[in-house]
Formats: C-alpha cells, structure tokens, sequence
C-alpha cells in the first residue's frame, strides 16, 4: 500500500511538471478550454470567489484576498459590475499591502469601465497613490477623469491645484494665479498651492504679494525645526523675492535666517554672496563665499561661487588672490566642461545614464553614515565626476521622477516577497506591471539626466566665458592700479589689528586662520583684508 | 521492475521541484492581465513620447578615468594657502558661554603628595562667572583618610607613633578666577569639544585629622571641556600652602597638591542662539 502512495505521489509530481512545459506548446487547447469557461460562468460560479476573497480582505489577509480577486477578474463572462467590483477589491488589497504601483492598474480599469458603483470610489483612490507615488502622470489621469459631480466629494483644492498647474506650464500667469487661489481656498494650507501661487507672482513680478504668498507658508512650518527642508527653502524662496523687488538689505536677513544644518544652506551661500556685493558689502561677500571653498563642500558643484569670488577680489584690488580663484576654477571646471561636452556629444545607452545615477547614489546613501566618503569617491566607478552627478540628481526635473523610481523599485521587491513564489497568475500580472513601469522610470531617468547634463554643460560654458571676462578685467585693473600707485606713491597698506577681546566679550571665538579646516567653523569665515585700491 | 522505495521518493520531490521550477520560469500573464497593462502603460506613458535611443553603444571618450576621478572633488587648496591667511579669522559663537551663569560642579578629589596616607574625597563647588574671563567661587574637599602600607608598616613594625603627621580632613576656599585661554580637541576627527584653561587663587581653610584648623593659601590650574551648551567636565590641579598644628602640638608647614574630576552644570540656560 504505501509503495502505491509513493507511486501515486510520483505521477502527480510529474504530471503537473508537464503541464507547466506545456502550457506555452499548446495554446490552441488553453484556448479551448478558456472558451468553454466564458459559456458557463455565471452568479454561481463567481460569487463564493468574490466572496472567499471578502473574506480574506475582513481578516486583513490581503495578499489572499488579491488573490482570490484577481481571479475573478480574469473570469471571462462576468458581469461588468461584478469585474469592476473584483478590481476595485483588488486595487485596495495590493494598497494595503503598499503595492501602490500594482493598485493603479486596476483603479484605472475601473475608472475606464461603465460601473457607477466603483468608479467614483476608484478615482479617490487614484487620486491618493499618485500622491504617495508622487506620480504626475498618473495625477494627470485621474484629473482627465473627473467630473464637475465629482468634485463635492473629492479633493477639490487637488483638483484646482492641478488646473493652476496647467496653465502655469503654459505660462498663463493671471490664470495660474486664479485657479492657485481656489485651491487655497478650498484648503488653506496646501502648500503646493500656496508655492505655486507665490511663484506665479514672482513670474508676473508682483513680488510684494508673493513675499506676502511665501510668509503664510512659512508660517505653516512655524513649528518645525529649523533643520527642515521646507522650511529652508521658503526661506530662501522668500529671500530671492525679495532680491527680485532689489530690497537686498531684506533678501540677506532672509538668506542668513537658514540654519546651517539645513539642505537649502548651501544654495544660499552664493545668492547671498551676490546680494552682498549688490549691498557693496566686499568683505560681508568674501566671507560667505570662502566657507564654499572648503574640504567640506569640495564634492558638490560651485562654479559660480568661483567666478564670485574672482570678481569680488578684483574690486578689492587682490589681484594675485583673484588669479587664483580665476585657475581654481579652470582647474576644476575646464575639464568637467570637456566630460560633459563629450557625454552630449554621444548617444548614451539608458543603461549609461543608470549607472551614473546608481553610483551616485550609493555614495550619498552611506554619506551620512559613514566617514569614507573621500575614499569612495576616489575609487567611484562613474564617468561623469561625483560632484556634477550629486547635482543632477538634486535637479528638480530628475528629483520626483527618481523619487518615484525608488518607491517602484521598492515595491517590486515588496511584491516579489509576498509573491514571488506564489503559482498563481497574480505573480506574472505583478511582474510584468513592475518590469514595465520600471523600465519606463529608468527610461524617463536617462532622458532628464541628459537634458540636466545638457543645462550644466550650458551652465559651466556660460561661467567660462564669464570668467575670461573676470579675468581680463583683472588685468585692466592691474594696470590703472600699477599707473595710480606710481603717480601717488601713497599705495594702502594693510596695518589692520584686531582685538579678540571685542569677539570674546560678546559671547564669540575668535580663531586665527592658518589654512586649516575645522567642521565647526563652517559659515564662521570673517574676511578682514584691506581694499587696496588706490584712489585717483 | 521492482522500484525501491527511497528512488520513488527522490523522483517525487524531484518532479515538484522541477514543475515549480517551470511554472516560475515560463508564466505569464493571462490575455486579459496582458492587454490591461499594455492599456494603461499606454495611458501613464502620455505626453512621455520622447525616448532614449538604446540602440547605440556608447563610443570611447578621451579623457582617462584617472582623470575623471581626479574631478569627483574641487580642489581649493590653492585658493586656501595663496589667500593670505591674515585675511580671514573665524568668529563663531561661543559653544557654552558663562558670562553671567552659575557654575555648580561635583566630583573626585584625591591627594597626590601624601606619602604616609591615602586621601580620597568628594570634591564640591560653586562659581559665579561675571563673563567670558573672570570669576569667584567657593569650593571644598571632604577626604576620607587611610593609611598608607609603608604608614601602617612603621607602626606596626618598627613601631614608630605616626599619629604625629599631619594629613587633612576636609579644605574650604574663596578662590578669584581667570579663564585667559581657550581652544578645542578634535577626537578622531568625529567630535570637537571647546576648552577652556583656567587659574584660580584665594585663601582656603583646611582642618586635619586631629581636627585643628587653619588657614591656608591656595591656588590652581584647570581645564574646563565644554560637553554641552550647559555641562562641562572639570580637571583640576589645586595646591594648598598651609602651617597646621599635629597631635603633639606641634606647629608645621605642609602643602597638599589636590588632584579633582568634576562635572559642572551651567545655571541659567545661554539666552541667546
């Protein structure tokens, strides 16, 4: 009896291997078979799936209850509605396992079909996975779909946010301005209304009432500490509308309002460099600059904190200082320009541009948490340098498409986890949604990193010939310098002595600098040279 | 053909090893499935028309990576060091200010130049900081006395009477001080910490073992490692010049070298920043 069992455990085994290699030899009888469902399906089949699969969703098996679902959707002959409903359950079920990506698919099957029931609920939760996936396009779906009866129950501010959005990208300001205001309306705090607005303004140089526009939103971060990104950048948002209105004494109380541990910081450092210079605050420039020119910032890409820094010297006379700052940066920037040049130049492969990102990435992952970040980026394996990549990738054309890169890539291995070894058609729908919507990420990457690599090199040119300027006004000043020393003969000399003790009684350090870099001394950098222009 | 029992259960394992082996390698998605996602990649692929061309392989580009790489970082060593250095100083704000703050600090004291005994005691303090430099503070050490091996040994041994010898039981002093110097550690490169050095003078009060007090001169040398905006770790060098009274009444001059690790609390909280 039991070598029977054995037996009969041997030709199941075997019996279902064939049907696995068969089933893409023989079509035709698939087929046939599926055929002879579509007569016979009918409430009585349907109904203990779709209800074995409400089951599973009440108990929180999620991952069954798709199952089960998907089923159903595959049934042919079912009624549209109950297809719709099976779709609508499998959409939630792969949404509470935060498969967000795989749930759009069949919301948006809903969305397209006839069902009344379904659609509505579907479209709200389109509306909410493009949101966590950060997905235009999918937003812009969603949007497409709805209706004037949809807006009382869905998000109407999203819905004139998106409208604004539009017309902001075709430029038609008044309207950017009208439909961001509803928005706010409908919801005061949405903050990408709100930027939107400001910005509006900005473009249309009403800068008083975007000031106005970026103060609500900073008072929506009041709470926040002053580490976070938002934050920083409202207010730098603030500050450079108030540059735009030409008030620089304003722009640079906002510019220095940034704390130093915030991401916006950095940026800030040379717009304030300019404000100062417009404010003709020489030594106030200088001194914001140099903390730039630091170990600390070394990997990140700064031509023009450069160019600054040359044009800066040669208003104070520092002829040889600003030569230096002029061969730093042809040091720096000269041959990145030829990389870039190159890169552009060239097809690249999608896999080309991948690569750039992913080595990137891994580096500024362990940033953080590791000290070996000058070694990585000696032995980084990229074609582009590591400073020019880190901005691509900061750029807001490439930011939110590879932010959704990453959340997808995520969830395909999420996906893979809960049903990786399942033998149901589940996991090749899966499979092929994630492979799909990756690949047109990745493609999607490639291209903006191309048209950023395309600005940057645009960029480095356009600094490059400033720079040549610079320099050649280097040396008409040295001459009429050299001319007016020689009739005057009364050349300033820098004599300057400074009491530390001032510093230190007011709640200060005051440290010599000899060349050395202390982290802590980051934005602390005073600049005390003489203007040595002599003076017709 | 006789099959043994343990083939058939090879095969069998086998067999189901292979079919989900084949079910993973070559399933895919139903018709319905296939065509519901060719729909909707159509759909989020709007306006994305424009695609990368992957037919062409990337050509040979001139420059060497060893060139490239040297461009991963700026270099700005030039700038630093061709920059006179006396145009630049750096003015940061103080760490942990004590101007106008009270500082209350508790800790460990020990003798270092006893011979006859061994002293170890708790040391307690408090200073008033009027700003960055100047400061007054009243501190004491209470020590708790033994005998030294070698101190026992001549007792017990060479039966000589010790109880002559002056050690101390307890010292109070009314110190001024002056914080002229300070600086900052760097430990492996991951954490700096601001100090101070500081030098205190003032007049003490010490009583020995036989409880005979008398007054004393005393001054110090410390260092004050700023641990938070409001707490400090304190290691002090404290000497003590004194004539005290022993057992026998008989006058004699001493001096004690203190050796203390205090940890400093800063009162009220830096008002600004």
């Amino acid at each position: 009896m039991k070598s029977l069992k054995f037996l009969f455990c041997a030709i199941l085994g075997f019996s279902g291997n064939a049907m696995a290699a068969g089933k893409k030899a023989k079509p035709a009888v698939i087929k046939k078979a599926e055929a002879s469902q579509v007569d016979t399906v009918s409430a009585s089949t349907t109904l203990p799936i779709l209800k074995q699969g409400v089951k599973y969703y009440q108990q929180g098996k999620f991952a069954n209850a798709a199952v089960s679902f998907h089923k159903l959707t595959n049934l042919e002959g079912t009624s549209e509605d109950t297809r719709a409903q099976a779709n609508y359950y499998l959409g939630l079920s792969l949404y509470n396992l935060k498969l967000f990506q795989a749930s759009s698919y069949p919301m948006i099957k809903v969305i397209r079909s006839n069902s009344k029931k379904f659609r509505q609920k579907s479209l709200e939760k389109l509306i909410a996975i493009s949101n966590k996936l950060g997905d235009q396009h999918m937003l812009d779906f969603a949007m497409s779909k709805m209706q004037v009866t949809d807006l009382e129950k869905l998000a109407v501010d999203v819905y004139y946010y998106k409208l604004a959005s539009v017309n902001f990208d075709k430029n038609q300001i008044e309207q950017t301005i009208q439909y961001s205001k509803m928005s706010i309306e409908k919801n005061p705090n949405s903050e990408p209304a709100l930027n939107l607005l400001a910005l509006a303004y900005l473009k249309k140089n009403d800068t008083e009432n975007a000031i106005d526009t970026y103060n609500k939103l900073l008072a929506l971060y009041a709470q926040r500490s002053n580490s976070n990104a938002k934050k920083g950048y409202t207010y730098l948002n603030i500050a450079r509308a108030h540059f735009q209105a030409k008030k620089f004494e304003d722009a640079a109380e906002y510019y220095r309002n940034i704390s130093k541990d915030n991401q916006a910081y950095r940026e800030s450092l040379t717009e304030l460099g300019w404000t100062y210079l417009h404010l003709s605050k020489l030594r106030s420039a200088l001194s914001v600059i140099h903390t730039l020119h630091t170990p600390f910032y070394e990997n990140y890409f700064e031509p023009e904190s450069l160019v600054l820094r040359a044009i800066l010297l040669n208003y104070n006379c520092k002829f040889d200082d600003a030569e230096v700052a002029v061969n730093t940066f042809n040091e720096n920037y000269a041959n990145t320009l030829d990389i870039l040049s190159n890169w552009t130049s060239q097809t690249i492969t999608v896999g080309d541009a991948i690569n750039e990102i992913n080595f990137a990435t891994e580096i500024l992952r362990t940033e953080s948490t590791t000290n070996t970040e000058m070694n990585m980026t000696k032995n980084y394996g990229g074609k582009i340098p590591f400073k020019v990549t880190r901005s691509i990738l900061k750029d807001f054309r490439m930011k939110n498409i590879y932010d959704t890169y990453t959340m997808v890539r995520e969830e395909a291995k999420l996906a893979h986890k809960f049903f990786g070894t399942s033998k149901t058609p589940l996991r090749p729908f899966l499979e092929k949604i994630y492979a799909g919507r990756l690949n047109f990420f990745k493609n999607q990457l490639a291209l903006k990193f191309n048209q950023v690599i395309l600005s940057l090199e645009k960029n480095i040119m356009y600094y490059k010939q400033q720079m040549k300027f610079v320099y050649y006004e280097i040396l008409e000043a040295k001459k009429s310098q050299l001319r007016l020393k020689i009739a005057s003969k009364d050349a300033p000399v820098q004599n300057e002595v400074y009491n530390r003790n001032f510093y230190v009684k007011n709640g200060f350090r005051y440290w010599p600098f000899q060349g050395e870099f202390w982290i802590d001394e980051i934005g602390n950098y005073q600049y005390l040279g003489d203007n040595l222009c002599a003076q017709e | 053909m006789k099959i043994n029992k343990t083939t058939i259960i090879l095969l069998c394992i086998f067999s189901f090893q292979i079919n989900s082996y084949g079910q993973t390698a070559k399933e895919s998605p139903s018709n319905i499935d296939k065509q519901t996602i060719n729909e909707i990649d159509q759909l989020l692929k709007q306006n994305t028309n424009d695609e990368v061309d992957t037919s062409k392989e990337v050509l040979n580009r001139p420059m060497t990576t060893k060139e490239i790489k040297k461009l991963n970082v700026s270099d700005y060593s030039k700038i630093i060091s061709d920059t006179g250095y006396d145009d630049y100083s750096i003015v940061q704000k103080n760490y942990m200010p004590k101007s106008a703050r009270l500082q209350v600090k508790t800790g460990i004291s020990t003798v270092t130049n006893d011979v006859f005994y061994t002293n170890i005691g708790l040391s307690l303090g408090a200073i008033y900081n009027f700003d960055e430099t100047w400061g007054v503070g009243l501190s004491g050490v209470l020590l708790s006395s033994n005998k030294g091996s070698q101190t026992q040994n001549i007792k017990d041994v060479q039966l000589v009477n010790i109880e002559n010898l002056v050690t101390l039981k307890n010292a109070y002093n009314l110190s001024v001080y002056f914080s002229p110097i300070y600086g900052k550690w760097s430990l492996l490169n991951r954490q700096i910490f601001p100090f101070e050095i500081y030098f205190s003078g003032g007049l003490a009060q010490v009583t020995n073992q036989s409880s005979e007090m008398s007054s004393a001169t005393s001054a110090s040398i410390g260092q004050l490692i700023s641990l938070t905006r409001s707490s400090a770790l304190d290691i002090n060098l404290q000497w003590l010049l004194y004539t005290t009274r022993n057992i026998n009444a008989q006058e004699q001059s001493n001096n004690s070298l203190f050796v203390a690790v205090s940890y400093s609390i800063f009162w009220p909280k830096p008002d600004y920043r």
